[in-house]
């Protein structure tokens, strides 16, 4: 077990250590970083100072080392806008991005598993048949979509929640929802189909053969078993969250890594977008690493095997 | 019992054909993607305007409107007097052109990424392995999002931009399959008599990826539509004054109060084509591999 865990961490360091050297590839490859650092009518002999200021002027490799290194002092450069160093502006939106994700984890799995349950166990009635309708839309329908209808209808038309900002849990609950919708499609959708396959395996009918009280038997033996793909799918949300918290911090003006990610784009903040992309990646494999380690534990073949 | 007997390889298409007639609504999804794909292809005849000119006398029309010495403004107009109408049916056009094309270099290069994975293994198996553990790891919009801080927004962009981003899970999905056929007893057979990699590759193992690539690919498709739309929303997508889904939505954010049409309509036309999508994509995949249910 713990030899597992240890390969885990080794793999998340990989990954990770992969999306920087793709992250450091893509902005060294594709221009000079040389010319956001200088007016637009500089000479030539003036860019080339900068460059060799800058470090760009030596070899790929070397430059590679050197920005390794100051990454793992937590250097990531000065942003090109706010002139103060990219990596703390970057953590200190980490708090607000890991609510709004959290708020809408939870929603999924609250939400999503018990609809799942209930659409298996009820198969085929009118419980099953909305909730699969609402699954299909809550995937169906765009995240910015949804996020500004529901600014218009419960913000704007009747005024029941503030439309942006971060603060209260009133704030929270549509910046959420919004989030939320696609991934509670998704588990609610997964979770039935999971329930569905352990319902219809023989040890089910042996349990209820032998007079057990169904809620016993869902509870007790089609849970423990549906657990492994419903964490999975859970962990797997995540990555997805923090793509949709992209949009949905930008519609909400929510302070989160997403928002700051797609502004510092616009202004070609290289150095807040490197440190953006890559604390999202740090996060969904610190918490991919996490469901593995967990879904390792659940699973007592993997544990003993 | 048909008249004439088809000519497919045993009766197959007639058999899908007649599943998909019991499946009523897969059948009217399938309808609505057509209607959608001929609005996009014949988007210059159909629409009444012109969807990139303005006429400011004309702005902010609800739908339906007749203004004066005009046609009726069937579904209103926008900000600067644009026919909303007109230009819904180009962002078809537009949100249909990505999502294919974007899919269909996705499904060349994963494809034969993946089959030469999966069929000679080895260190290109183990390097692609990694790369797209690394890849998949990162969320679909944010890489998208990444990349085109470096390219710059614009059409041929965004299509590059979601094949690099679309191509992971071709290449995964038919390595699979590779693995499970490379063990088959024909594929022995064929080696015995002579048959070279490539020739195998192409003649026994490539028809069974037939199936999971089309379910994969109709997902793919709505995915790219989406992701294409959420950033042309952010405003890093397709360039204005080409007409998008979800730049019209991004526009329509300035008016919401005053034209309720603006920020609904183009999502509503979004809904429409992924929910058409979803089904038929899901129909594909209890038809052709029901094997592939979590996968989409």
């Amino acid at each position: 077990m713990v030899r597992l865990v240890v390969r885990r961490a080794l793999h998340l360091l990989i990954v990770v250590l992969g999306v920087y050297t793709a992250v450091f590839l893509l902005l060294r490859l594709t221009g000079d970083p040389a010319l956001l650092y200088v007016s637009e009518d500089a000479g030539a002999a003036q860019i080339q100072r900068v460059r060799e200021q800058l470090g760009l002027a030596d070899p790929l490799p070397v430059q590679y080392v050197r920005f390794l290194g100051r990454a793992l002092v937590g250097d990531f450069g000065l942003s090109l806008r706010y002139n103060q160093p990219a990596l703390p502006l970057v953590l200190a939106s980490v708090p607000a991005t890991l609510e709004l994700t959290g708020a809408a984890l939870l929603l999924a799995a609250l939400v999503g598993v018990p609809a799942g349950i209930l659409s298996a166990t009820r198969r085929n009635s009118l419980a099953d048949h909305l909730s699969l309708v609402a699954s299909l839309l809550g995937q169906c329908i765009p995240t910015f979509w949804l996020g500004i209808i529901l600014v218009l209808i419960l913000a704007l038309d009747f005024g029941l929640l503030p439309p942006s900002g971060r603060g209260t849990l009133a704030h929270l609950l549509m910046p959420a929802l919004t989030l939320g919708a696609y991934s509670t499609a998704r588990v609610a959708r997964l979770t039935r189909s999971s329930v569905l396959e352990v319902l219809n395996q023989d040890f089910v009918r042996t349990a209820r053969s032998k007079g057990l009280a169904r809620r016993v038997v869902i509870l007790r033996h089609v849970l423990k078993n549906a657990a492994i793909p419903i964490v999975t799918i859970l962990g797997l949300s995540v990555s997805t969250l923090l793509g949709g918290a992209v949009i949905t911090e930008t519609i909400f003006d929510w302070p989160g890594v997403g928002r700051l990610m797609v502004q510092a784009v616009f202004v070609r903040d290289y150095p807040i977008v490197q440190g953006t992309a890559f604390l999202i990646a740090a996060m969904v494999a610190v918490v991919t690493f996490f469901t593995d380690t967990l879904y390792a534990w659940l699973d007592p073949r993997i544990k003993h095997g | 019992m048909e008249a004439r007997p088809w000519r497919g390889r045993s009766g197959t298409f007639r058999r899908t054909a007649r599943r998909l007639w019991q499946n009523k609504l897969a059948l009217g999804a399938l309808l609505m993607l057509l209607v959608i794909f001929t609005a996009a292809i014949f988007s210059n005849l159909i629409a009444p305007y012109d969807p990139t000119e303005g006429n400011i006398v004309d702005r902010l029309l609800a739908p339906g409107s007749h203004p004066d010495g005009g046609r009726d403004r069937l579904l209103g107009t926008d900000q600067v007097g644009r026919d909303v109408f007109s230009r819904l049916i180009h962002g078809a056009r537009v949100s249909l052109l990505i999502g294919i094309a974007g899919t269909a270099i996705s499904l060349m290069v994963g494809t034969a990424l993946g089959l030469m994975s999966g069929f000679w293994g080895g260190p290109l198996d183990r390097t692609l392995l990694r790369i797209t553990d690394i890849q998949l790891a990162f969320p679909f919009i944010a890489l998208a999002v990444t990349v085109i801080s470096v390219t710059g927004p614009g059409l041929i962009n965004v299509i590059l931009v979601l094949a690099a981003t679309g191509w992971v899970l071709y290449a995964r999905v038919v390595r699979e399959e590779v693995l499970s056929a490379r063990e088959r007893a024909y594929v022995e057979a064929a080696r015995a008599m002579g048959g070279n990699d490539v020739h195998i590759m192409l003649r026994h193992i490539l028809p069974n990826i037939v199936a999971p690539v089309i379910v994969i690919s109709s997902f793919a498709i709505a995915q790219m539509i989406i992701t294409e739309a959420s950033l042309s929303f952010l405003g890093l997508g397709i360039r204005p004054p080409t007409p998008t889904w979800g730049g019209m939505l991004s526009d329509a954010r300035n008016y919401m109060q005053v034209a309720w049409w603006l920020p609904t309509l183009p999502g509503v036309a979004l809904l429409l084509t992924l929910l058409a999508i979803n089904v038929v994509g899901d129909w594909l995949r209890d038809t052709l591999d029901p094997t592939l249910r979590d996968a989409g």
